[in-house]
């Protein structure tokens, strides 16, 4: 994510629309790609990310410097996220019914086969959501910030409010539990 | 270091790059003599690893970007009257004396009431005070006019005229 001006974080604060829409264009990508990896669903990823901007706009005014804007973002996109997972896993097995999310991942295969060269990219999309489901979502969320998003200790810490330590664990397990499944998955 | 504790450092902190250049140099000087430690690394990279590198940054398509324009228009509409908007600065500095109150406000409150109390009972003490004078010196000039050996059931205003204005409102 490229680094955001506090001048325009301040134009954002008094209300400025335009400044906000800059501060989504260099931040929508982290908080999309936050809610695809964690959901495994772009439509689902879609309604975050639109849900995460929108309590940004609303909560802006309150943002004091203290941390940075991008674990701030972090930070909202990842609870946003991982409150969706949950409810979508417990709708999931409340109704016994995969075949809403079996169906999208359908969908979302066929369009990426009819791009030319695209096919590798597709199998490797595949491999990484089967990885992801693997997990639980601590677990998960850890691996996405660490892996996918190149995030440090300390700042996953900062993101998930929890030590080092923990982040550290969870990614130990996150690890154990893909390598022990790596046999099924290649 | 034995292989579990090496092993416990490739999985982590090794191969996140968190690992002090003390204990890098211990893990290369162990995976440079134990295969299966050398062999648990490259499983761990292969396997683990590698399907996260190099993927293709995503981007939400333009949609997004128009439903949150629509919410957030919508809501700053709404919110009447349209506020001037305040300088952040100045946003700033009202919050911090908010704050600075809001820290401070019991002893705040206890020193404006003690004030208004001061004040509430300095002005009642002024009236009483008056009359106390007058009072006293009433009583004082009576003093005096006996023990001039004033005849008692005299003329008062007849016997005792010095034609001041005190005597006058006194008798």
């Amino acid at each position: 994510m490229e680094a955001i001006p506090r001048e325009l974080i301040e134009q954002a604060q008094a209300g400025d629309i335009e400044a906000f829409e800059k501060i989504y264009r260099a931040a929508s990508g982290l908080v999309y790609s936050v809610a695809l990896r964690v959901t495994g669903n772009r439509q689902e990823a879609e309604e975050i990310t639109q849900d995460v901007f929108v309590k940004i706009y609303r909560s802006i005014r309150d943002f004091r410097f203290e941390s940075s804007f991008k674990t701030w973002a972090y930070r909202i996109a990842m609870n946003t996220a991982l409150n969706a997972y949950k409810r979508m896993a417990r709708d999931m097995h409340r109704r016994e019914d995969f075949d809403t999310v079996i169906e999208t991942r359908a969908a979302d295969t066929d369009t990426v086969k009819e791009l030319v060269g695209q096919e590798e990219r597709q199998q490797r999309e595949t491999l990484l959501e089967s990885l992801l489901t693997l997990l639980n979502p601590d677990q998960r969320a850890c691996i996405v910030l660490r892996e996918i998003e190149g995030l440090s200790y300390e700042e996953i810490a900062q993101v998930l409010r929890v030590n080092i330590n923990t982040v550290r664990s969870r990614l130990k397990r996150a690890r154990e539990m893909l390598l022990a499944h790596t046999g099924t998955l290649t | 270091m034995d292989c579990k504790r090496i092993q416990e450092l490739l999985i982590t902190d090794y191969m996140d790059g968190e690992a002090s250049a003390e204990i890098r140099q211990q893990v290369k000087a162990h995976l440079a003599v134990c295969a299966q430690c050398r062999e648990f690394e490259q499983v761990l990279r292969q396997k683990v690893a590698a399907p996260f590198e190099n993927l293709e940054a995503v981007k939400p398509p333009e949609t997004v970007w128009q439903g949150i324009k629509e919410v957030i228009t919508a809501e700053s509409e709404a919110q009447e009257p349209v506020p001037q908007q305040v300088p952040v600065t100045i946003q700033r500095m009202f919050d911090f004396l908010r704050q600075s109150f809001a820290v401070r406000r019991p002893a705040f409150a206890l020193s404006t009431a003690f004030s208004i109390l001061l004040v509430v009972f300095l002005f009642a003490q002024g009236p009483v005070r008056r009359q106390m004078a007058v009072n006293d010196y009433i009583q004082e000039q009576s003093t005096i006019m006996l023990s001039l050996n004033t005849p008692v059931n005299g003329d008062l205003d007849q016997e005792i005229n010095f034609g001041t204005s005190i005597e006058r409102y006194l008798f």
